[in-house]
């Protein structure tokens, strides 16, 4: 008797393309899912904050107040409006049309010429924390140019010690350089969990799997025959979004595909193992949903690193984000995009991933097995 | 000597502390139909899982086809049954004859053989229309016909059907039974659950599941004759507000209808004349029906 055999393999593997290819939500989930996501994230996320709405009030109405506004107008990053009351400012703020506010004081002209320095206050929206910190390192370069235009000096030879900043991988410090790989590991782990979790949840729901065991099928064969095409779709998302990032964005890839392509590979082993532990702790499509939701897609988006830094994690917060494949996906991916670092090099996190794959794999098969016999 | 196809000793399946099958008994012989009744939760599902090898037993030993059923040996079984289940018959989504080279594909038959196959089932349920039709798209009892197919392609001994007519239409359903008296005569064992108390009087013996246990099992006709030692009336009021007579009087006064089934306790021609005012008083022949109601649902009263 067959240990294994590869023409049951093969009939379930094709039984289950066909339904996909008939299944007008399964391929839009697959393929048209990944290339709206990425064009939506893609546009929609930006953390370089411009045309910052700001609302002034000049006391002091002289050249230097007027220069220091200007300087304000003349980035890319403020617009400066006039207003009257200070009341106006906070109302302003609080109904986020403006994001900060000047007041300069009367006097202002009279203490930068004495004095050589000139107080100024400036008001934040703190509840809008992501903002605030890009407001405040453009403050600092608006703060010397300002500086610099109303003493009437040039504004660049007389430091003591010039740094020259210059950024590497990215030197624009494009958002969506830095996102788009993020945003790949999270559709891949989306179609990778839903789609597996739901056709396995599918066959428990529908009853089909009682007709399968009924026959000689193996719980290996059918496990294969099943992921294999979900692998394919998943590995098609990531082309799509691929494809998008290089071509719709302009992100830059400079890495090795080879090192891309095993780090996606592993990736999809791992998301479709957990799909495969959601469908059999679950056994219905519609629990299934909410369970990938929690423990696969929440973590992929909250603790890889791709929307908050894991450096600046506390510490427990960080150790709980090894425990998922995107932390060092979104590395790898993130490298191989921008930085092309050799193997050698991602050595950590691949080891890291390949382990999560081994252990996510066999815990999903075991369970899947032990469910089925 | 004709060996029975499948042969249940003590079998029981136990849940936890709570018993599913419960030390249940019986042989079935090749070529019957076996019906197997039963309340919703008696068993009936749990034994036929067993039997084909989904559901292992905790107790108790199981023949079919001669082989016992230990474990490593489901293989062997499961090519020796066909199964039709109760929830799931095609797959919706894929064409009639992708259903079939799917089957086909899971037991591993050579392409001759199935083409061969296929020709000899698809006759034998008189298809005739393009097996490129997607299975969504067929009415209810043909589907249930080409799962039958689909359940014979590896061409078993023994086929279980597990309320295969639920949700089919009248015509269809009888249809169906048609193909399963069919089958019997060319010398397949059926064994079946079904709902519909009128499809199981076409079987040559029943089991009756209560609770887990097996309770009767015989020929229809020796169930009736033994559930009913008396003479069964068919009790309708003569008008509509008559008052009920006496159930005290009675062993067995079940509603059906506007009419009453109705054995006596003690049947004097008395009782009977007086009851003759307010009702019309008809004998008949018990059904099966009245059997389970007896024997199943009575004594879960």
């Amino acid at each position: 008797m067959t240990v294994f055999s590869l023409r049951r393999t093969k009939a379930v593997c094709l039984k289950e393309f066909k339904h996909i290819f008939r299944d007008p939500f399964t391929l839009m989930m697959a393929l048209l899912l990944p290339l709206l996501i990425v064009l939506i994230l893609g546009n929609a996320i930006e953390f370089n904050v411009k045309s910052i709405e700001l609302a002034y009030m000049d006391h002091d109405k002289t050249q230097s107040s007027r220069k220091l506004i200007e300087t304000f107008g003349s980035s890319d990053y403020f617009r400066p409006y006039h207003i009257e009351t200070p009341t106006k400012g906070q109302d302003d703020l609080a109904a986020e049309r403006a994001k900060m506010m000047l007041v300069i004081p009367p006097n202002f002209e009279k203490e930068m010429m004495t004095a050589r320095t000139g107080n100024v206050q400036i008001m934040l929206d703190g509840a809008d924390n992501s903002s605030v910190s890009a407001i405040m390192n453009y403050l600092n370069t608006v703060n010397n140019l300002a500086f610099y235009k109303i003493q009437g000096l040039p504004a660049t030879d007389n430091k003591p010690l010039k740094i020259k900043t210059r950024y590497l991988f990215n030197p624009e410090l494009n958002s969506r350089w830095f996102a788009v790989p993020g945003i790949t590991a999270l559709i891949v782990a989306l179609v990778a969990i839903m789609l597996t979790a739901l056709t396995i949840c599918k066959e428990w729901e529908q009853g089909s799997m009682e007709m399968l065991l009924s026959t000689p099928i193996r719980a290996t064969e059918i496990l294969i025959g099943k992921l294999l095409p979900y692998a394919g779709l998943s590995f098609c998302g990531f082309w799509i979004v691929f494809l998008a990032a290089r071509f719709i964005f302009n992100v830059p890839f400079n890495g090795s595909y080879l090192i891309l392509i095993g780090a996606t590979l592993l990736f999809i082993l791992g998301y479709l193992a957990m799909g495969l532990c959601i469908s059999v702790i679950s056994h219905e499509q519609q629990v299934a949903v909410q369970y990938a939701a929690v423990i696969g897609l929440l973590p992929t988006a909250l603790l890889s690193g791709f929307i908050f830094p894991i450096e600046y994690m506390p510490p427990v917060f960080q150790g709980i984000s090894a425990l998922f494949p995107a932390r060092f996906y979104v590395e790898i991916a993130r490298d191989q995009f921008l930085k092309a670092s050799s193997f050698s090099d991602l050595w950590v996190p691949f080891t890291a991933l390949s382990i999560q794959i081994i252990v996510l794999m066999l815990i999903g098969i075991f369970k899947f097995k032990r469910t089925l016999e | 000597m004709n060996q029975p196809i499948v042969s249940v000793k003590n079998l029981s399946v136990r849940f936890g502390t709570f018993y599913a099958v419960k030390n249940v008994s019986f042989q079935v012989d090749r070529g019957e139909i076996f019906g197997f009744l039963g309340a919703n939760g008696a068993g009936k599902t749990t034994t036929i899982r067993v039997l084909c090898g989904l559901l292992p037993a905790t107790e108790g030993t199981v023949f079919i086809d001669n082989e016992r059923f230990t474990r490593g040996k489901e293989n062997l079984i499961k090519q020796k049954v066909g199964y039709m289940s109760q929830k799931f018959t095609l797959y919706d989504g894929i064409s009639i004859a992708e259903n079939m080279d799917f089957a086909a594909a899971l037991h591993h038959l050579d392409k001759k053989r199935y083409e061969q196959r296929r020709t000899e089932l698809l006759r034998f349920i008189d298809f005739r229309e393009d097996l490129s039709l997607l299975v969504r798209d067929l009415p209810g009892g043909i589907k249930q016909e080409i799962a039958l197919c689909v359940s014979l392609l590896h061409d078993p001994p023994i086929i279980f059907l597990d309320e295969p007519t639920a949700g089919v239409a009248p015509k269809a359903r009888a249809r169906f039974w048609d193909l399963i008296r069919h089958l019997a005569q060319t010398g397949k064992t059926v064994f079946v659950t079904t709902h519909y108390m009128d499809e199981a009087e076409n079987c040559d013996r029943i089991a009756l599941m209560r609770a887990g246990e097996l309770i009767a099992l015989d020929t229809p006709a020796a169930l009736k004759k033994k559930t009913f030692q008396g003479q069964l009336y068919l009790i309708t009021p003569k008008r509509g507000n008559v008052p009920l007579p006496d159930k005290s009087l009675f062993e067995i006064f079940e509603p059906y209808g506007r009419h009453y089934h109705a054995l006596f306790k003690k049947e004097t021609t008395s009782i009977q004349k007086q009851l003759a005012e307010n009702f019309n008083i008809t004998p008949i022949a018990p059904s099966l029906e009245d059997v389970f109601i007896r024997l199943v649902e009575g004594k879960d009263r």
